[in-house]
């Protein structure tokens, strides 16, 4: 039972990530831990009898005040007996996970951390040990040994160490491929360090979570060997003794069975809501309908959706809310909806002709952690008339992804909403937001469609193109014969400039390239030829070639078709080329609105002129000085890695080939940029010339200390750790070096100079005293990145490789961020090689470039 | 090619188990010579008898000699019943075969539409009293509910009559019928593990964007559940049934007990009891090439 129970709660674990202590789970859970724990002493302390006291003259006693639970068929008190069997059955659980927990830690991490041989050889015994149910091997076990409570403990204890030691494993790999623990290889901690003070902190919930499930799977197991008579021995009290003694007296007193059984279930009961409280396992986060009619209501407290009078709109949220409440109680055709849809008709009137969409009052607003409202769109108006391409900029959170969600209706479960979406349909117009879903996927696809940013993952990945794209013919229940479908399948993929159509409709997503999957969603999207088109970033996520190739064809498909486009972007160039109007949104609110013309060439909110700053951008690289003749500090030659497995004796032909024969040179002080697209080896070069990937040819010549700052410092960062401590790590891992020296510190001053060095630090990244105590997930993204870029000078290195190090970052905020590595790299005196896709930051940055193409060498720019 | 690597994996796992049982029973568990003749035997007698059955000869011999019996189908005689070991198992071996199968198909009636259900309604009233009885479920040991259903169905509901089980070969019909029960008792606690899993992994599919663009088309909530997230959490779900498979089997071990089915787990635990090693051993062997095969199958790639 065991064995495969903790099998399954790997599978459980997945996808799950918030905690929520003081959830119904938690209260419900303690509650029954209390009440086992008030039984037992009860049981121990106050009952009058002894768990083996017989009384020939009270047999089978049905419950009553003397004897709570009865009596057995030896006349002994069931209550009492109830006590020491739960605590029996308790110990023998937590004896199973110590033993079990420490070894299956050990095991787990040793092999985790050394990896190789070793870890498969390990794991192979470990897979073959959980394959098997434990209950048997531990009948086997005990079956060899003798039945004894000693062996049974001996038994569960040892056949509990794999499961433990997977999940262990498992997670030690995971957080060893994270940058964090890069980071602190790079800062030159030991395999011990990194292992216990790094990695295991990371993994208690996990670690946790397991042993709670072992436990239960501890105290299942042993009373299922006590009941067949193979573990605890009489006339000990265990519970499953008890059930098993009195089995067969089920119909003269029911009683001996019932109570054992009750507390057994109570207590494992007890203990797996408790771990589900802390894996956030199952959280109630209440129905969905229920948040968004409550989050609405909030929003239309706080004034958000109230029409002016001018506008003559009535607030929306009160009854969009209750509306929401029926539906999704899978009544679909109430009076409340036929009283709905005549509300949807009388906008009507609202939309003057011409106007396909009108958006008034729009506010959009979640609840916080603690309740709060969080309004993330607020007052949006803005109208777009057939025919036009209006475009929304604005930075990530900015609210212009999720003003063109509202449209769709698509907004997320938890999200509140007020004001009026009116859109014409071929019927009159209608209020998006007062729609039941149903009629919502009535107009999905047919009056608006949308395409989303990632081609590669808006595709449904096991499921042909070509159904993919029917299912948007044959939604409303429109009946077309196969052969007009496919007629239609094919004249879609040919407007989006696709050919082989036959093939394409047969493949499923992974086969297609990411142009080429953003090319069917467009299809997919035009195929019923939408009134009103809305592209969320559908570019983003591509290539500068394919990217071209895309915008290309949304205009002529524009052209020929003359739907309305809302077109959303961050990318101020692509929505001076697309669109006519343009929308400047900053923290919910629309902060200008304008023709391109107005827009780019005479903006007047100071936020659109930071928006159009940040895209020319300061050139730092006069800031950082350099000579031409300094001298070579890093030299690589040669330099080829590979991938994958080695194919026949040639050393150097791998399956995958990331660089070959790879030439650099790095002079003192100097600034060198590698660009390159994704895929062009970038990364994996940063890793090499930092000594983190083994396998390569070639030489990297250099005495120079490397350090590293990485793309997402979320992920470069210990999460459980403070950005003191994080700040602290690289001078503590230099005096440990250095402990034994003739000049070493004591330890207090070592502390306090970590201390001081640490606070100096973080004043110099520009962060007040305040954030030493905090956590990076406390952090906004940019102020992680500064710790990032601390930590990595803290750690004294003459090269410092940035990874893409501004790339997660908002337009403003990367340009605070470089001006922050500018001014470093005087100050102390750093090299840096600068590695990103984004031409733009490359040219205010670096003094001189190389162009990383995939697959091959390289050429200087 | 795939297949042809999967087999031989599967059959150097039943090698390796093989050997591992032979060492276990025939080597580790003491000396049968000894439990032959008992205690009382003259020393020399024992010796003579081991060289007659071939207990001086090298141990990989001995090993040999023991494998190609078992492929034989010959695992020597119960040393309880003094009948061939095969014999026994061929009369317990269906009525076990067909209460897993049942539990099964129990299992999957059960979890599937449930599942779905709660994965419709995420967080509704349906929801999280569905996740109440689950939780309860799966804390409920199998042999604690069989229990319950014998004394609920069988004493106060009269539904069946506990104890009374008729063995496949005594009519198949009541065979089932009262195998129902026992069934019951495997199915239901794997089942709310089952619903657990299933909302899980459909929930997990529901916050992925190609689910997005399937509501962006127009699909209908339904829809988009049985079409698309359904068929995309199907793969690990399979995973999670073959390990359920397993739990099954020993979760039958105890509770062929309490409804007092003549079956494998019944014929194992007495067998433990009696010391009978040459059944017990017949039976990890049984058990465990089964285990092996059911998660191989299920694996995913």
């Amino acid at each position: 039972m065991a064995a495969g129970g903790t099998g399954c709660i790997i599978l459980l674990q997945k996808g799950t990530g918030m905690k929520r202590k003081h959830s119904f789970n938690f209260i419900c859970g303690c509650a029954l831990l209390l009440l086992t724990v008030l039984l037992i002493a009860g049981g121990l302390f106050l009952s009058p009898y002894g768990a083996d006291d017989m009384d020939a003259a009270a047999r089978n006693l049905a419950p009553s005040w003397k004897h709570i639970f009865g009596t057995d068929h030896y006349g002994r008190d069931v209550y009492t007996r109830v006590a020491h069997g739960v605590l029996t059955t308790v110990a023998i659980g937590a004896m199973t996970i110590v033993i079990g927990g420490i070894f299956g830690t050990l095991v787990g991490a040793l092999a985790g951390y050394i990896g190789g041989t070793f870890d498969a050889v390990i794991m192979r015994i470990n897979d073959c040990l959980l394959a098997f149910p434990s209950i048997l091997l531990a009948l086997v076990f005990v079956g060899l040994l003798g039945p004894s409570e000693k062996n049974v403990v001996l038994a569960l204890g040892i056949l509990f160490v794999p499961s433990i030691a997977r999940v262990v494993r498992s997670d030690v790999r995971t957080q060893l491929q994270s940058d964090y623990v890069v980071n602190a290889k790079l800062l030159g901690a030991s395999g011990s360090r990194i292992l216990f003070i790094h990695i295991l902190p990371n993994i208690r919930a996990t670690l946790l979570v397991t042993m709670a499930v072992g436990f239960n799977n501890a105290v299942l197991a042993e009373s299922g060997m006590s009941y067949l008579g193979l573990g605890v021995q009489p006339p000990k009290a265990s519970l499953g003794r008890m059930l098993s003694e009195g089995q067969s007296y089920l119909r003269s007193a029911p009683w001996t069975v019932l109570f054992p059984g009750i507390l057994l279930v109570i207590a494992v009961l007890g203990v797996a809501l408790l771990s589900d409280a802390y894996s956030g396992n199952q959280g109630d986060t209440g129905s969905p309908s229920r948040i968004r009619a409550r989050v609405s209501r909030k929003l239309a407290e706080a004034g958000y959706g109230v029409a002016c009078e001018s506008c003559a709109v009535k607030p929306a949220g009160a009854e969009v809310a209750d509306g929401e409440t029926c539906e999704d109680a899978a009544d679909e055709e109430t009076s409340a909806d036929a009283a709905a849809k005549e509300e949807i008709i009388d906008a009507d009137e609202a939309l003057a002709d011409g106007v396909v969409l009108c958006v008034r009052n729009l506010a959009v607003g979640f609840e916080r952690a603690d309740g709060s409202l969080q309004t993330v769109v607020k007052d949006v108006n803005f109208t777009l008339h057939a025919g036009e391409r209006l475009g929304i900029v604005g930075e990530s959170g900015s609210g212009k992804s999720m003003s063109a969600l509202s449209v769709m209706g698509l907004l997320p479960d938890t999200a509140g909403v007020t004001g009026e979406i009116l859109l014409r349909t071929d019927v009159g117009s209608v209020n998006v937001l007062r729609c039941s879903k149903k009629d919502l996927a009535v107009l999905r696809g047919d009056a608006m469609a949308m395409v989303f940013q990632e081609p590669m993952t808006s595709l449904n990945p096991t499921m042909p193109i070509g159904r993919q794209m029917r299912e948007m013919l044959t939604h409303n229940d429109v009946h077309l014969p196969k052969e007009e479908q496919d007629k239609r399948l094919a004249e879609a993929l040919i407007e989006v400039e696709l050919t082989e159509t036959e093939r394409i409709l047969r493949s499923v997503p992974k086969e297609l390239s990411g142009g080429q999957r953003q090319r069917v969603m467009i299809a997919i999207a035009m195929l019923l030829r939408p009134r009103l088109l809305i592209l969320d970033e559908p570019t983003t996520a591509l290539d500068a070639e394919t990217r071209e190739g895309i915008l290309k064809l949304l205009d002529d498909l524009q052209k020929k078709h003359g739907m309305a486009v809302l077109f959303i972007s961050h990318e101020l160039a692509v929505v001076r080329r697309i669109c006519q109007r343009v929308l400047v949104m900053d923290d919910g609110h629309i902060v200008e609105e304008g023709t391109v013309e107005e827009i780019f060439e005479d903006p007047k909110a100071a936020e659109t002129k930071q928006l159009l700053q940040s895209l020319a951008g300061t050139d730092f690289t006069g800031r950082m000085h350099w000579s031409e003749d300094a001298p070579t500090i890093l030299s690589v030659k040669h330099l080829h890695v590979y991938y994958g497995k080695r194919r026949g004796r040639n050393p150097l032909n791998y399956e995958n080939k990331v660089l070959e024969n790879f030439e650099m040179e790095l002079r003192e002080g100097e600034v060198l940029g590698i660009i390159g697209r994704s895929g062009s080896g970038k990364t994996t070069l940063a890793r090499c010339l930092a000594g983190l990937l083994p396998r390569q040819a070639g030489t990297i010549e250099t005495e120079a200390r490397i350090g590293m700052v990485f793309q997402d410092p979320y992920g470069s960062l210990n999460r459980v750790k403070t950005v003191q401590w994080l700040l602290e790590e690289p001078i503590r891992v230099r005096q440990k070096k250095e402990r034994g020296m003739a000049d070493a510190l004591t330890s207090r001053e070592a502390a306090e100079q970590r201390k001081r060095e640490a606070r100096e630090m973080l004043s110099a990244v520009g962060l007040g005293e305040e954030y030493a105590d905090r956590k990076i997930t406390e952090l906004s993204g940019g102020q992680r990145q500064r710790v990032a870029i601390g930590m990595a000078i803290l750690g004294k290195p003459d090269i410092l490789i940035l990874d893409e190090p501004v790339s997660a970052l908002d337009a403003t905020v990367q340009e605070q961020v470089l001006a922050l590595l500018a001014d470093f790299h005087d100050r102390f005196n750093l090299t840096y090689l600068f590695i990103t896709h984004d031409e733009a930051v490359m040219k205010r940055m670096a003094h001189r470039v190389i162009y990383l193409k995939s697959k091959q060498g390289n050429s200087k720019g | 090619m795939k297949w042809i690597r999967k087999g031989a994996a599967v059959l150097i796992a039943v090698l390796a188990l093989s050997f591992v049982t032979f060492l276990v029973f025939q080597v580790l568990s003491g000396d049968p010579a000894m439990l032959k003749l008992g205690t009382n035997a003259t020393p020399e007698a024992l010796e003579a008898l081991r060289e007659d059955m071939g207990l001086n000869d090298p141990l990989l011999v001995r090993y040999g000699r023991w494998l190609g019996g078992v492929f034989r189908g010959n695992f020597g005689e119960s040393l309880q019943y003094k009948v061939p070991v095969s014999e026994l198992l061929w009369q317990v071996l269906p009525n076990t075969l067909l209460l897993a199968g049942l539990s099964i198909l129990m299992i999957i009636v059960i979890a599937f539409p449930l599942g779905l259900l709660y994965a419709r309604f995420p967080g509704s009233a349906i929801d999280r009293t569905g996740a109440v009885f689950n939780q309860t479920m799966m804390a409920v040991p199998a042999f604690f509910l069989g229990l319950l259903i014998s004394v609920v169905l069988g004493l106060w509901m009269k539904v069946f009559l506990p104890g009374a089980f008729v063995s496949y070969d005594e009519g198949l019909g009541a065979c089932l019928a009262y195998l129902i029960f026992p069934a019951l008792a495997i199915a239901l606690p794997k089942a709310a593990m089952t619903v657990r899993f299933l909302r899980s992994a459909l929930l997990t599919e529901r916050s992925k964007d190609y689910v997005r663009t399937a509501r962006s088309k127009g699909l209908t909530e339904g829809k988009v559940l049985m079409l698309h997230m359904l068929p995309n959490a199907l793969p690990g779900v399979r995973t999670f049934i073959g390990v359920i498979i397993s739990e099954i089997i020993a979760g039958s071990i105890v509770v062929e007990q309490v409804f007092g089915v003549n079956g494998l787990g019944r014929l194992l635990v007495r067998s433990i009891s009696n010391r009978d090693y040459n059944v017990v051993q017949a039976i990890v062997l049984y058990i465990g090439i089964v285990v092996l095969l059911v998660n191989s199958s299920a694996e995913t790639e």
